[in-house]
């Protein structure tokens, strides 16, 4: 009886086995790690112009925070129970559309026309992530600190493509460039794999990724070539928040 | 214009096609070429327009014998005459002259006339039966249906389309043009095409014409800053069937067009003090800094 138990037993087991192998493999050794993000974004180039009752950016763009996405690529750098820091780089896109100004004779100012202004941001990375809560206790929340060194590279255009603007001087000045600046981020990330301890076994099996969190964070930065008086800011005046996915693989 | 309609018959031997004709003739193959194998309104009602028969025949006619082919036309319901007596064609009889051959000036208008299209002006699309007859020997007693197919006069016109707005830009105006509602005289709805027409308000000068484009905007272009406009738009159906033309828009403000500056026109207008271009002072330095830390990286890791 007992051995008729244990064969059927056997037989129940093993095709499961073979459907989930990861269930008894060893968590893949780590890597780095890669996330995405999203972010409502909105520089703050009008800080030069406190005075003036049609600030350029305003009166173009309005006050909307169209979406900045960008992804972060990462190798992990030092390794403990207690952490990881990460050294990466990113890469993203923004882009903002508004209508151009004309003021006739009379100084009424018209509407018209067709301008955007276009933001590569590139960023050089460092992110400090506690992964001791989730790694000692199973509490599935990675607090983070990340610092930045950033370099904007933008461009604006009118009807016609890249602006020109030429001064009263004959000086011509081309509407691109990039400006450098730095960012410091706090952040929250909810360890995704908590929830399905299964699934997360399988990816990491499949493709190598051994943890995939949601994080929430703050970002602040300034984009102003470090305070040179010869550039615009264009980071927010805020505190900008982003949300995103992280794969650590 | 002058547009020729085009009509490719092909007569294959055997070949196991849907459209067969009486017993005895061969098997055809009817297709069109290009856009042609369709008439709009204009060529519909023009006395003037053709239409070119490519004809590539299994049967061998003998031109010493005084083989012809006999061109007709029917009725998309009658369809085309397999017995009795051979009915009259749409133009002269053609010399069968070999396996291949293009007859060229036959009328549209005969076309439509003979298969009883009715009004080139209706609301609706009207496929018709073209029949190819083989008289052997030029006879009009032992006669044969050789092939068919279809043509199709495309009457049917585009409804009256709307401008939404009209935004106004240095040289040029964006013409928002939204498709107008199908009627009972306006079924064109499908690949139908706009066109809008920029004329100055104050006479003089010549319109612009932007387009034709998919319902959206509309550029006119090469127009006259600080000159107001008038703006109508028209839609065009597949085969270039006109509608009715728009109301009038303007002339207002966003009708004319105006030098209108940029953001970084206006940025640098009110004395902002970016230059464009790389960072300059410890800024600029940073890049080539940064290229220099990573270029150490990589040879302290190969070394």
């Amino acid at each position: 009886m007992k051995k008729t138990l244990f064969a059927l037993v056997v037989a129940l087991a093993l095709p499961a086995a073979a459907q989930s192998p990861v269930v008894f493999a060893k968590e893949s050794p780590r890597w780095g790690s890669f996330q995405v993000s999203v972010s409502p974004f909105s520089p703050d180039i009008d800080s030069g112009f406190p005075n003036s009752p049609a600030p350029p950016y305003a009166t173009t763009f309005g006050t909307n925070r169209p979406l900045m996405v960008q992804g972060l690529v990462s190798k992990s750098v030092w390794m403990t129970e207690a952490g990881t820091l990460d050294l990466g780089v990113g890469v993203g896109w923004w882009q903002v559309s508004g209508q151009g100004q004309f003021t006739d004779s009379s100084g009424t100012v018209l509407r018209g026309g067709t301008t955007s202004l276009t933001i590569i941001p590139l960023q050089l990375a460092a992110t400090y992530r506690v992964d001791w809560f989730y790694e000692r206790f199973e509490i599935p929340l990675a607090p983070y600190v990340r610092g930045a060194i950033l370099d904007y590279i933008w461009s604006t255009s009118g009807q016609g493509g890249t602006s020109t603007w030429v001064s009263a001087t004959g000086t011509s000045y081309r509407g691109s460039g990039g400006t450098f600046g730095w960012s410091a981020t706090l952040g929250l990330a909810l360890v995704l794999d908590a929830f399905d301890t299964g699934l997360s076994r399988q990816m990491d099996y499949d493709v190598g990724i051994n943890r995939s969190m949601l994080f929430f964070d703050f970002t602040r930065s300034g984009v102003n070539d470090f305070g040179s008086q010869n550039s615009w800011q264009l980071g927010p005046s805020y505190w900008a928040w982003s949300a995103g996915l992280l794969f650590v693989y | 214009m002058l547009r020729r309609a085009t009509l490719l018959l092909c007569l294959l031997p055997g070949a196991a096609l849907a459209q067969t004709t009486t017993p005895g003739a061969t098997s055809a193959l009817v297709t069109t070429q290009g856009s042609s194998g369709v008439a709009n309104q204009a060529e519909c009602g023009s006395t003037t327009s053709l239409s070119t028969w490519r004809i590539a025949s299994s049967v061998t006619p003998v031109t010493v014998n005084g083989d012809k082919y006999r061109l007709g036309a029917a009725t998309q319901s009658a369809g085309c005459t397999t017995s009795g007596t051979v009915p009259a064609g749409i133009s002269q009889d053609v010399t069968a002259t070999g396996a291949s051959q293009v007859v060229t000036g036959v009328f549209v208008s005969a076309m439509a006339t003979t298969a009883s299209v009715g009004s080139c002006t209706q609301a609706n699309d009207v496929p018709i039966v073209l029949c190819v007859y083989y008289l052997p020997a030029g006879s009009t007693t032992n006669w044969q249906l050789v092939s068919q197919g279809t043509f199709v006069f495309q009457l049917a016109i585009p409804p009256k389309p709307t401008i939404s707005s009209v935004t106004p830009g240095d040289s040029q105006l964006s013409v928002a043009v939204a498709a107008g509602t199908a009627t009972a005289t306006e079924t064109a709805t499908k690949s139908v095409t706009y066109k809008v027409t920029c004329t100055p308000a104050a006479g003089g000068g010549a319109p612009s014409i932007g387009g034709p484009s998919n319902v959206g905007s509309v550029i006119c272009g090469g127009l006259t800053n600080s000159t107001p406009y008038t703006v109508t738009a028209q839609a065009f159906s597949e085969a270039n069937n006109s509608g009715a033309v728009s109301d009038v828009t303007g002339p207002s403000a966003s009708t004319t067009p105006q030098p209108f500056l940029d953001f970084w026109q206006i940025y640098k207008g009110q004395g902002g003090v970016e230059q464009g271009g790389c960072s300059t002072g410890g800024a600029g330095a940073l890049g080539p800094a940064l290229a220099l830390l990573g270029l150490l990286a990589v040879r302290r890791r190969r070394s």
